[in-house]
């Protein structure tokens, strides 16, 4: 796999307030990465970094193995982008914003545009400041995609979506690109939503990154361990890898991870009355981590 | 993408070009309604040049890039593929062009509505030392500089207003420093010279400072804005805002340094100080510098110092027996800076005080002196004052010469003739054994030797007011001689704004007697001689005409080819027996040529030196005097012998 993003020990700053520091990670052509955080770990700040919005105060960023800069533009022209927030300017119409973006692209296709279009069933003569929050996101999309990037980053784009909405675009828009090969990193705090889609994952906590596996892998190696004891439980279990412990009367829930066959000979030891091993969601696995 | 910038540029701000729209429908009715009242035209002339295209342009361009912060939208604007110097620049372009077509429209206005063309022909805006800038300067220069200014603030707030007022402020304080910052660093101690050397980029023409330094405030912005954009963190104001002064420090230094090079390096390291004013009397040449008065006969080849004195504004008066009265800065009671008049004689013996400005008892507290004229006996002085706390406070003054006497005339006249502050206003001299002052008050705006002023008589002793003439320009008193002379005559240039002529009229101040010298479409300006029986006058701007007060006849009219007749007051003089010495610039190179009474040259002497700005031409005599203004110095030249000397 070509490696199609590199970030360096990244470190940025607002005022005394440290966003994350010394951030490394990688992105492979092809593959559909999740970025996790809690609100406010700097998963957008991390998106305006990447694509020159902002500064970083250290560190590097690489495309396609070379280096781009806080100015730097032409890798751009690769990358699509769908925002948090609408920023669009409001008083224009529709296909004012798709012939404003045209001028940006090398690689704008003005046909898949028109058939985006068509497709969200979007008025290009509508104002944009008419149009819902979910047919803003269309539109965002229908820019992104007509550009044909090889990467595209979302910052959280459905949040404040319907289910309905948000599905169809999961399901439809986001699968369809990544099968067509398209990069895809999308940062959310929504976590269940990217389970259909996720191929690695990201998780930003305390401005480290706690999590940089491949999503099934990390999946696959991750058990939620529900155990029953006749007497009040243990205070020390002595087991390896727990994530999180919640403990009710005699009762205790684990998420263990690295899962392994020792981690499971270690729970038996403990003579739990019953023992539950369960596979966990996404959803889980980000719990345990940024909660503890 | 420059076209997509320009269309959503347009687009959002449609509202603030109909805005100018209207705004020129409103002037132009407004310009209908009065279009005979002259004083009024120029109100709304001043009005819309100076007060509503400019803040047009401050809000064009602090509308730049605040809208996007206020949208949020400068986070997807970043985000597309084009570097942020290529945003800055394509959104400058694009309100530019917006500016543009309102200054467009504007100057449509200017073109064919006949009263603000009317207006726009002779309006303009005194600036310092009675130099003028034009209305096509004032109309373009300024709203761009502010334009630029703005749209380059705009980058470190979303909030328009703050960004207009930072905007004025800085433009205006930047200005106004370089223009005016020189008589405060003329106040400095010696020690202090570096920073008073810096009053040397103030010595050059005010235009090369508006025309040069000027831009370079705003563009140092410019320049500032677009790294602030590739450098700076937009997500964090008060970073932002840090990084926007430091290169707005840099940019500005350079600037003006360069312009300190520039000026160095344009007028000379060891060049003299500035030569502020210069009156020949019976022969002599009293010049006042910025560090000093001098007095030169160039019979005995003798210079000397009189004075001591910084910052002269005012000019110098030069009267009975060589006297010479002239305005000085001292420092007292902290670092107030206060102005007065002072007297000395000759020899350079006896200075007087004649004003305490400082005192607390002083009814001159304060005040500002900006026209000091000395009766030809040397026994008076008079002087007009306006107050720095109270700019309508404008008072005439006479004084004796020996500091007694000093009189003021204020609330009579000015409520009487309508007066008001801005109004430039000239003391021509004493009339009537110096009973009565007579006065040129310019309209308000203008400078005296612009069309549209009046000639008044202010009797000394009763405080009456008479109005000697109306629209009229460039009057000048015979020339004295000592004890004075009676009665007195006045030339000046009568403006038929009618009839589309100007009249070269004689006035006796004691008779009020008028006579027509010369009538004819244009009069650029006129000398006496220096015996005062004779006008030498420049009309349709080639030709000269010698007047005989004595015969009451024209003596000659003559064309004159290759003289530089721009400015009669500074390229045509009296020399000799009844001789005149006339400014030339043939091919770039600047001579002085003598003619004889009947106009025909007797020979043409090259300048000593070279210089880019028109010498001014002196006569004297036998000897003729030239100020190089570029490098500012003073040299006489024998008209006998042709033998030059530097005497400054």
């Amino acid at each position: 796999m070509t490696e199609i993003l590199k970030i360096k020990a990244l470190g940025k700053s607002f005022g005394r307030r440290r966003v994350f520091s010394d951030l490394s990670l990688s992105l492979e052509a092809g593959r559909v990465y999740g970025l996790l955080g809690r609100n406010g770990e700097g998963k957008t700040t991390l998106i305006r970094i990447l694509l020159g919005v902002i500064p970083a105060d250290q560190g590097e960023v690489f495309y396609k193995g070379r280096k781009v800069g806080f100015d730097s533009a032409s890798h751009k022209q690769e990358i699509g982008y769908i925002p948090e927030d609408s920023f669009f300017f409001g008083g224009m119409r529709v296909g004012e914003l798709l012939n404003f973006n045209a001028a940006f692209y090398r690689s704008w296709d003005g046909r898949r545009a028109a058939e985006l279009l068509k497709r969200f069933s979007l008025d290009p003569r509508a104002r944009i400041r008419t149009l819902s929050r979910g047919m803003k996101l269309q539109l965002e999309m229908a820019v992104a995609l007509a550009a044909k990037p090889e990467f595209l980053i979302l910052d959280d784009p459905t949040s404040g979506l319907d289910v309905p909405t948000r599905y169809d675009f999961l399901e439809n828009i986001v699968r369809e690109l990544a099968d067509a090969g398209t990069t895809v990193f999308f940062a959310t705090h929504l976590v269940h939503e990217l389970e259909r889609i996720v191929e690695h994952v990201f998780i930003l906590d305390g401005g480290r990154l706690v999590v940089d596996k491949d999503y099934h892998l990390l999946k696959d190696s991750t058990r939620r361990l529900r155990l029953s004891f006749e007497s009040p439980p243990p205070e020390k279990l002595g087991l390896g890898g727990v994530l999180s412990e919640r403990r009710d009367g005699r009762r205790v829930e684990l998420v263990v991870y690295p899962w392994s066959e020792e981690a499971q000979a270690g729970a038996q030891r403990l003579s739990p009355l019953h023992m539950e091993i369960e596979p966990v969601s996404l959803e889980d696995i980000f719990r345990s981590f940024v909660a503890g | 993408m420059l076209r997509q910038m320009i269309l959503k540029e347009w687009k959002e701000k449609f509202g603030l070009f109909l805005f100018a729209l209207a705004g020129f429908l409103f002037f132009g009715l407004a310009f209908s309604a009065y279009s005979q009242d002259k004083e009024a035209l120029d109100l709304l002339m001043g009005t819309m040049t100076l007060v509503f295209v400019p803040i047009l342009a401050l809000l064009l361009g602090s509308s730049g890039f605040s809208s996007e912060f206020r949208d949020d939208a400068w986070a997807y604007l970043f985000s597309r593929p084009v570097k942020k110097w290529q945003i800055w620049l394509a959104k400058y372009i694009s309100l530019l062009s917006m500016l543009v077509v309102i200054l467009l429209v504007f100057q449509l206005v200017a073109e064919f509505h006949p009263a603000v063309k009317a207006a726009g022909q002779t309006f303009s805006i005194p600036l310092r030392f009675g130099e003028d800038i034009s209305l096509v300067v004032l109309a373009y220069l300024l709203p761009l500089s502010l334009f630029t200014m703005a749209f380059s603030l705009s980058i470190l707030s979303e909030k328009s207003h703050v960004v207009v007022f930072l905007a004025a402020l800085i433009s205006y304080s930047l200005h106004i420093g370089l223009t005016y910052g020189y008589a405060f660093l003329a106040l400095l101690p010696s020690r202090l010279w570096l920073l008073s050397s810096l009053n040397l980029l103030t010595f050059v023409h005010p235009r090369v400072l508006l025309t040069f330094v000027s831009p370079l405030i705003p563009l140092s912005f410019a320049a500032a804005s677009i790294l602030t954009l590739t450098k700076g963190d937009f997500s964090q104001p008060g970073r932002r805002a840090r990084v926007f002064a430091k290169f707005a420090a840099v940019f500005l230094a350079v600037s003006l340094g360069f312009g300190f090079i520039w000026t160095y390096s344009s007028i000379g390291l060891r060049s003299n100080p500035r030569i502020s004013d210069i009156e020949i009397w019976s022969g002599a040449a009293y010049f006042a510098t910025d560090s000093g008065i001098y007095r030169f006969d160039p019979a005995t080849g003798e210079k000397n110092r009189l004075a001591r004195s910084l910052a002269i504004w005012s000019g110098i008066a030069v009267g009975g027996g060589g006297k010479v009265a002239y305005t000085t800065f001292s420092v007292s009671g902290g670092l107030r800076a206060y102005q007065d008049l002072w007297i000395i004689d000759a020899a350079g013996k006896k200075p007087r005080a004649l004003t305490r400005t400082s005192r607390a008892d002083s009814p001159l507290l304060g005040a500002y002196i900006y026209a000091v004229a000395m009766s030809s006996g040397g026994d008076k002085v008079a002087f007009i004052t306006r107050d720095l706390t109270n700019a309508d406070a404008i008072t005439l003054w006479s004084v004796n010469a020996d500091g007694t006497g000093l009189k003021g005339y204020s609330p009579r006249w000015r409520r009487s003739l309508n007066l008001r502050k801005g109004m430039s206003c000239r003391i021509l001299g004493f009339a009537d054994s110096s009973r009565s002052i007579l006065i040129s008050p310019a309209p308000l705006g203008k400078i005296f030797w612009e069309e549209g002023a009046k000639l008044l008589k202010v009797n000394v002793e009763s405080g009456v007011v008479e109005v000697l003439a109306e629209h009229i320009h460039g009057p000048q008193l015979r020339p004295g001689e000592e004890g004075g002379r009676e009665p007195a005559l006045i030339a000046y240039i009568k403006d038929d704004r009618v009839r589309s002529l100007s009249t070269l009229t004689l006035l006796d101040a004691a008779t009020l007697e008028k006579r027509d010298v010369y009538e004819a479409a244009s009069i650029g300006g006129f000398r006496w001689n220096p015996a005062g029986d004779k006008l030498a006058f420049v009309t349709g701007k080639t030709k000269i005409g010698i007047y005989s007060v004595a015969e009451n006849r024209l003596l000659e009219l003559k064309e004159v080819a290759g003289y530089d007749l721009r400015w009669p007051s500074a390229s045509l003089d009296w020399a000799l027996e009844d001789g005149v010495i006339l400014r030339k610039l043939d091919k770039g190179v600047s001579s002085l040529s003598l003619l004889d009474g009947s106009l025909r040259e007797q020979k043409t002497l090259q300048l000593p030196f070279s210089t880019r700005y028109s010498a001014q031409v002196l006569g004297g005599g036998r000897y003729a005097f030239v100020v190089n203004s570029e490098k500012h110095e003073l040299w006489s030249v024998d008209l006998n012998t042709d033998k030059w000397s530097r005497i400054y």
